[in-house]
């Protein structure tokens, strides 16, 4: 039995894996949920960077910053950045910066991102 | 002396492209997890982030050095990276990946712990595919 079939088998078996077992701990799913934004957030820059061709340098050049500055924010550096900071980089690779503030109360912040979804025309038409 | 494991511990994260289990020893040893388990609840978090974010990440898509570092060509051995933290892996096909051993970095290059650490990860590989292929690494009860 190879690692897939293997896996296969466990899902039969309903075995949680260790992510599943975490996050039924609130506190550690709100964590857990905070870095994967911050990787999000990064993915989405490396992203554009690699679609565009822009290397560190260009985007240092682009945003009057040191190239180290520039491997700082994207190396988690963005978690702690300005928000003016993020929209400048933003700007650089040609993109604008959208900010949510979503309730954590279930049915709020389902109605929320649905005003927002529709807001932004991302709704079924 | 590590933890006595089962089938139950193996998955990390089985993500939307990539999937994340713990090397299990002969001894039933899962020596990754032991390390995991060790760790501050942030140290968790960080890591089980990591594990989530490139294992739901399309193929093709270039993920930062910082979280995600080859650290041996070949045999092809990665770390999946948090801050201090690092897990070395392996590619076990079809987009499995078995994490084997942590280090911590300490300086820029890799020293002699996180080396260490790379090394028996090889010898973690040859093992997984020694018993694999003789039908003794899953199939134990």
């Amino acid at each position: 039995m190879n690692a897939t079939e293997a896996r296969k088998q466990r899902q039969a078996a309903k075995q949680k894996s260790l992510s599943t077992r975490l996050r039924e701990d609130g506190d550690m799913a709100r964590r857990i949920d905070t870095y994967v934004e911050e990787l999000r957030l990064e993915q989405q820059f490396i992203d554009a960077m690699q679609a565009q061709n822009i290397t560190g340098a260009e985007l240092a050049r682009r945003t009057k910053s040191k190239p180290a500055a520039i491997s700082r924010d994207l190396a988690g550096g963005l978690s702690s950045a300005k928000l003016g900071r993020v929209r400048q980089m933003a700007a650089a690779v040609g993109y604008d910066v959208l900010t949510v503030l979503v309730p954590r109360d279930p049915n709020e912040r389902r109605k929320t991102i649905a005003k927002v979804s529709r807001e932004l025309g991302l709704g079924n038409k | 002396m590590g933890v006595k494991r089962t089938s139950d511990d193996l998955d990390i994260y089985v993500g939307l492209v990539r999937s994340f289990e713990w090397f299990w020893a002969a001894s039933d040893e899962m020596p990754g997890l032991d390390a995991f388990e060790a760790l501050s609840a942030d140290g968790k978090a960080a890591m089980m982030a990591t594990f989530e974010h490139w294992g739901d990440l399309e193929l093709g898509k270039r993920v930062s050095e910082t979280r995600v570092n080859e650290e041996h060509p070949d045999p092809k051995i990665l770390a999946a990276k948090a801050g201090k933290h690092r897990f070395a892996m392996f590619h076990a096909g079809d987009n499995a990946w078995i994490v084997c051993r942590y280090y911590e970095k300490r300086k820029q290059k890799l020293d002699k712990v996180g080396k260490t650490a790379i090394k028996l990860t090889i010898e973690d590989k040859k093992e997984y595919e020694e018993r694999v292929s003789t039908g003794d690494y899953y199939e134990r009860h």
